[in-house]
């Protein structure tokens, strides 16, 4: 049985007709373009329901769907991918139909553009289901109606030539002719012909046909041009093209502007003939000048020397298809070449001498495929440079408008030239030179050539006695490269003076002869010698003063019986051998000449015997200078040198600075007793001098202040032990004279002795300071000073001893002999905290329990404070104790955290922990900021609003009682009044935030129970009332800034208390 | 009576032998211990405030500061990956106040992690203050 997925295959037959019910419109005919609707109903006839009913339409070829078409009942069948499921293999699923039930299904095609004429198409419906075996319906034939259409827009005839241009074509030139004919209609056409004759002015290529590509004359049999109207195509489809295409020749020569007119017919069996638009083509014919047979050349090419001709010859060939009209030919010449009158030819004629030459040259009128030769000469100028390129431009001109430019050249080959008459060296000035002195030569270089010479470079042959070489170009220096100066570039036809300075050089050996030679050379001359100058030395020895003379090896001052080191240097300046040098010295009288190094000493002379020129010799003295030196007489060295053959050289004189002075800075001054004395002692002083120096002091002053704390003992002054007199009831030494000593030689020492008594009335403990003045030669001053001396004395507060019958105010009493109480040690540094102070009996009873905690429970509104340490707990909170050391009342703020109480009375557990946990995340930020380097406290790390409320509600809520805890390694007690709480959080609530109220109130919460905890919340809570008024500026500053060190000591106290407990 | 003991010494048996062929199965996976991350030099690095916004790029260090706190005091879970890279700030009281927040928030583990995994110096002072505020 077959299933609907196979009644429409290809190659199948039809279905047999089971139901007649397919209707198809139109019923007989079809054209391209047209609906055809297709309706095919069906009924159950059967009693049963037919269930899984599907349908399907077969799709002719010619025939498309209409999408959208599809139809079941009138209701669109949704179309799949552009196709409706009634065309799909399987059919459309249109359910079950019940029994007597109809069903209606329509679709669409759409006839195809090109459907061959008369060609039959057959539609048929199939319907299966589960229980029913395809039923086909009736099968509708339809005859396809059609016919072609050859004329139209794409059938057309065209020409262009071989490179693809429609518009010109040249004489001699391919056309390919294209004849294309498309049908445009529904249906093939048959039997097509074209009528294509070959176009006037044209020949056909043989062979050349093609239609469609494909050689056509072996299907003729024939030539192409030879047969009439050739079938190109037997049938040409629907929408199909031919194309017929062939080559022609233009006709050469022709007339400029010939049409030639491609005409056709076409005709078909179905079509009747027409002629299809003819297309043309013109062509174009012009005179020619650009090939090879036109040129302009020159003789010679190479090595064009200055002076000589040049031949320019032009050939004007016509290679085009029509004679040129009006052809000139103008001439161009270079400035270096100058054109040779009459020496211009055309044809090998010369032309007629004109005075004012134009280069314009008429040539007339040239036939295609002829041509003229025109020649010219022109001579070459000089100066010029080698390898100049010479460039001949030339334009032909013709009618009508054409032109063509020429340029051709010839390269110039030109040389410099240096002759022995223009160029040499030659001596300025007179031939006899002395040392020292500059001689000069002058070089004159001329460039003959009709070329410049460059990379020219003067070399000079230098003799040794030559210094200080220098060659000037005019005013300017020329730079120097050892033995050779760059002259650059010689222009042709210029001429250089240089001038060349030398020094001669000194020493040098005298009636020696001096050469200046030279020579150039340039890349393009190569080596021109230019001879060379001469010079004559006269030379002689000299010394002077400046390069010879006496020098002091150590410039210093210099001291009696000293050694002085004297450097002799002498210089042979001069320009020849100085024979028999002597220096003849005169030395003062306070020194002597003790040794000579580096010299022969004959008494009072030196002789260095022979010095060279430029030589130069040393020697070394040594002077004793004697003790009778004066300060105010140095000694001086005179000295006159003296050799063959040259006048005597005074040397400057060596003066030899000298001193001699006295010097009393050592000296001592003691005093017996030396170190303590008692109000009232007697103290002898004694000041030794000397003069220390190696010079005699003229007077020597010496004096010493007189002191209030000293009492001079009259007629105690002694000088070596000689009693001096005293001046009044001073001493001489405290008089403005002082004790004068003269004539004080070196080494002389003098003791000064006195006594003075201690003043009784001193204080204790007064250093009374000694110092003597020594001033000599009336400039120099020196202090000798005796040790400091301490006064003792002690104190009295009688004024009356036994044995004395009445009182006595202001007497010293026994305690002055002595007696003195003996001091405390001095070794305690501790400081010394003030006593603690007793905890109020109304804070905290003193009854004993427990850990030594005083309690009294009669106190109704005393509210019991309990912080349990462990010992890992305490160990870490007296660390961080040490930590939170920042300086101010800060470290106080962080006391408040570490000692903050467990417990509080009986009051609520929650508030306390709400408290302690605001303090701990409020301070342990604090403390992580304050770490940070200069970091200012901000009003917002102290306190927050949800804190305060905390602290309120701890203060109103604590309840007074006692608090339980009791274990711990530690336990911290404190107690503080309820209602000093309460008032304290009153005023809390108006306080604003981040002051110090809160830490006031929280501080009562401490421990109190030693003396240290109680001295320690006392004060911290002092201080902190004392701030509660201030705002939070003032109160920021008193915690970074403001020092509390008593506080602080209170806080180690208790520290080292807790910490002890452990 | 015998007929249930003989039914539970079966079923005994046979849990017995599931549990042995499961322990010894070849594809039973082994248990792998979790390898810690190895010890790496600590790198200061203060671009973690960029993560909490552009306009966090840069920060003194107390405002920096003051970043670990507000961002401690938002609740959110997410803030922790911030704080964890605020331990590498090169400012140490930066770090130690993200160590602190995070020792709040319950996140010791991690610090003590951290702390662990860039031993130094630093290190210590940071646990060793951080111990102080406990």
């Amino acid at each position: 049985m077959r299933t609907l997925t196979d009644v429409f295959a290809p190659g199948t037959p039809t279905l047999p007709e089971g139901l007649r019910t397919l209707v198809v419109s139109p019923e007989r005919e079809l054209e391209p373009g047209m609906t055809v609707r297709a309706t095919f109903t069906f009924r159950n006839q059967g009693g049963a329901p037919a269930t899984g009913v599907r349908v399907r339409f077969n799709l002719p070829e010619g025939l498309v769907y209409l999408v959208g078409s599809g139809k079941l009942d009138e209701e669109p069948l949704d179309d799949e991918q552009g196709s409706s499921p009634l065309l799909a293999r399987a059919g459309a699923q249109i359910g079950d139909v019940a029994p007597g039930e109809e069903r209606r299904i329509d679709i669409a095609y759409s006839v195809a553009g090109a459907i061959e004429n008369g060609s039959t198409v057959e539609l048929q419906a199939a319907v299966a289901a589960f229980e029913l075996a395809p039923v086909g319906s009736n099968v509708v034939r339809l005859a396809a109606h059609s016919r072609p259409a050859l004329e139209n827009a794409l059938t057309n005839v065209a020409i262009e030539t071989r490179h693809g241009a429609a518009g010109a074509a040249a004489p001699g030139g391919e056309a390919n002719v294209t004849v294309r004919v498309h049908n445009a209609g529904e249906s093939s056409a048959h039997d097509v012909v074209i009528v294509a004759p070959i176009p006037e002015h044209t020949s056909y290529v043989p062979n050349s046909a093609r239609v469609n590509g494909r050689e056509f004359e072996r299907e003729l049999l024939a030539s192409f041009d030879r047969v009439h109207a050739p079938i190109v195509a037997a049938s040409l489809p629907a929408s199909a093209t031919v194309t017929l295409q062939y080559r022609v020749r233009v006709d050469d020569p022709l007339a400029d502007g010939t049409a030639i007119v491609v005409r056709a017919q076409i005709a078909s069996q179905e079509t009747a003939a027409f002629a299809a638009e003819p297309a043309s083509l013109t062509v174009r014919a012009q005179a020619d000048f650009e090939d090879d047979r036109t040129s302009v050349t020159v003789e010679p090419e190479y090595d064009v020397t200055p002076g000589s001709h040049v031949v320019v010859r032009a050939i004007a060939f016509n290679a085009g298809t029509t004679t040129a009209e009006n052809v000139s030919f103008t001439l161009e010449f270079p400035d270096l070449v100058m054109p040779v009158r009459g020496s211009f030819r055309i044809d090998g004629q010369p032309l007629r001498e004109r005075k004012k030459e134009s280069f314009t040259f008429d040539l007339g009128a040239i036939g295609a495929r002829e041509g003229v030769e025109f020649i010219a000469e022109g001579a070459v100028l000089s100066p010029i440079a080698d390898g100049t390129t010479l460039s001949i431009r030339a334009k032909l001109n013709w009618a009508p408008e054409g032109e063509r430019s020429f340029e051709c050249s010839a390269v110039v080959r030109s040389q410099p030239r240096f002759s022995a008459r223009h160029n040499r060296i030659a001596r300025v000035g007179g031939a006899s030179v002395q040392p020292s002195d500059e001689c000069e030569a002058t070089i004159l270089l001329s460039n003959d050539g009709s070329a410049p010479a460059t990379d020219a470079r003067l070399h000079l042959v230098l003799d040794p006695a030559l210094d200080e070489v220098r060659v000037f170009d005019k005013t300017v220096r020329l730079q120097m490269d050892r033995d050779e100066v760059d002259l650059g570039k010689i222009d042709p036809y210029t001429s250089r003076r240089l001038t060349v300075r030398a020094r001669v050089r000194t020493p040098y050996a005298n009636r020696s002869d001096i050469r200046l030679g030279g020579s150039m050379h340039a890349r393009e001359a190569g080596e021109v010698v230019l001879g060379e100058a001469n010079w004559r030395v006269e030379s002689h020895p000299a010394f002077s003063a400046e390069t010879s003379h006496l020098q002091l090896v150590q410039d210093d001052v210099f001291r009696p019986n000293q050694l002085v080191e004297v450097h002799v240097r002498l210089r042979n300046e001069g320009t020849d051998i100085a024979n028999n040098v002597r220096l003849r010295l005169y030395v003062s009288p306070e020194a002597r000449l003790e040794s000579v190094e580096g010299a022969t000493r004959e008494r009072s002379a030196l002789l260095f015997g022979e010095i060279r020129p430029g030589g130069t010799v040393e020697a070394k003295l040594g002077i004793r200078l004697l003790r009778s030196l004066a300060k105010a007489y140095p000694v001086t060295i005179e000295s006159v040198l003296t050799a063959d053959a040259m006048l005597p050289v005074q040397l400057t004189r060596l003066t030899i600075v000298t001193t001699a002075e006295p010097n009393f800075s050592v000296g001592t001054l003691h005093s017996e007793p030396a170190d303590v004395a008692d109000a009232g002692d007697e103290v002898e002083f004694v000041l030794h001098v000397r003069n220390g120096g190696d010079g005699p002091a003229r007077r020597v002053k010496i004096s010493v202040d007189s002191l209030d704390e000293l009492i001079y003992v009259p007629n105690s002054t002694t000088v070596n032990e000689l009693p001096v007199r005293d001046v009044g009831a001073q001493s001489p030494l405290t008089s403005e004279q002082g004790i004068m000593l003269s004539d004080v030689d070196p080494g002389v020492e003098a003791a000064i002795a006195w006594r003075e008594v201690v003043h009784n009335g001193l204080a204790s403990g007064e250093t009374i300071v000694r110092t003597a003045r020594v001033a000599y030669d009336g400039e120099r001053l020196d202090e000798i000073a005796a040790d400091e001396l301490k006064v003792r004395c002690s104190p009295v507060f009688a004024n009356a001893i036994a044995g004395l019958p009445f009182g006595l105010d202001g007497m010293l009493g026994p305690a002055f002999a002595g007696g003195q109480r003996a001091l405390p040690d001095a070794g305690d540094r501790f400081v010394q905290l003030p006593p603690a102070m007793p905890v109020a009996a109304s804070l905290l009873s003193l009854g004993s329990s427990g850990n030594g905690h005083a309690r009294d429970d009669s106190e109704p509104h005393l509210v019991e404070t309990v912080a349990a340490f462990d010992r890992d707990r305490l160990g870490r909170t007296l660390k961080f104790l040490t930590e939170a050391r920042f300086g101010g009342l800060t470290s106080h703020l962080f006391a408040l955290r570490a000692f903050f109480p467990d417990e509080a009375g009986s009051s609520s557990e929650a508030a306390l922990e709400e408290v302690r946990d605001a303090l701990r995340e409020t301070l342990d930020r604090l403390f992580i900021k304050l770490r940070l380097p200069n970091y200012v406290i901000a009003p917002r790390d102290l306190e927050t609003a949800g804190a305060r409320a905390g602290i309120i509600a701890l203060l109103n809520t604590v309840q007074p009682g006692q608090a339980t805890i009791s274990n711990g390694a530690a336990v911290l007690r404190g107690a503080c009044d309820a209602d000093e709480l309460r008032a304290l959080a009153a005023r809390l609530e108006d306080a604003p935030l981040a002051t110090a109220l809160p830490w006031a109130a929280l501080a009562r919460l401490l421990p109190s129970e030693s003396d240290a905890e109680a001295n320690y919340r006392r004060m911290l809570v002092t201080s902190l009332d004392d701030l509660a008024g201030v705002d939070e500026t003032a109160f920021i500053d008193a915690l970074q800034r403001r020092p509390y060190p008593v506080l602080d000591a209170a806080l180690n106290v208790v520290c080292a208390q807790i910490s002890a407990r452990v | 009576m015998n007929a249930l003991v003989i039914g539970l010494l079966i079923v005994v048996a046979i849990a017995v032998c599931v549990g042995a062929y499961a322990w010894l199965s070849p594809e039973r996976k082994a248990i792998e211990e979790p390898v810690p991350a190895p010890n790496e030099p600590w790198q200061p690095d203060d671009a973690w405030t960029a993560q909490a916004g552009e306009e966090f790029a840069t920060l003194s260090e107390a405002a920096r500061c003051d970043l670990v706190f507000a961002v401690a005091d938002l609740h959110d879970e997410r803030a922790d990956g911030l704080l964890l890279h605020a331990l590498d700030d090169p400012s140490e009281p930066v770090a130690l106040a993200a160590a602190h927040v995070l020792d709040k928030r319950g996140a010791a583990d991690r610090v003590r992690a951290h702390v662990k995994r860039h031993p130094g110096a630093r290190a210590e002072r940071i646990e060793e203050t951080l111990s102080l505020l406990q």
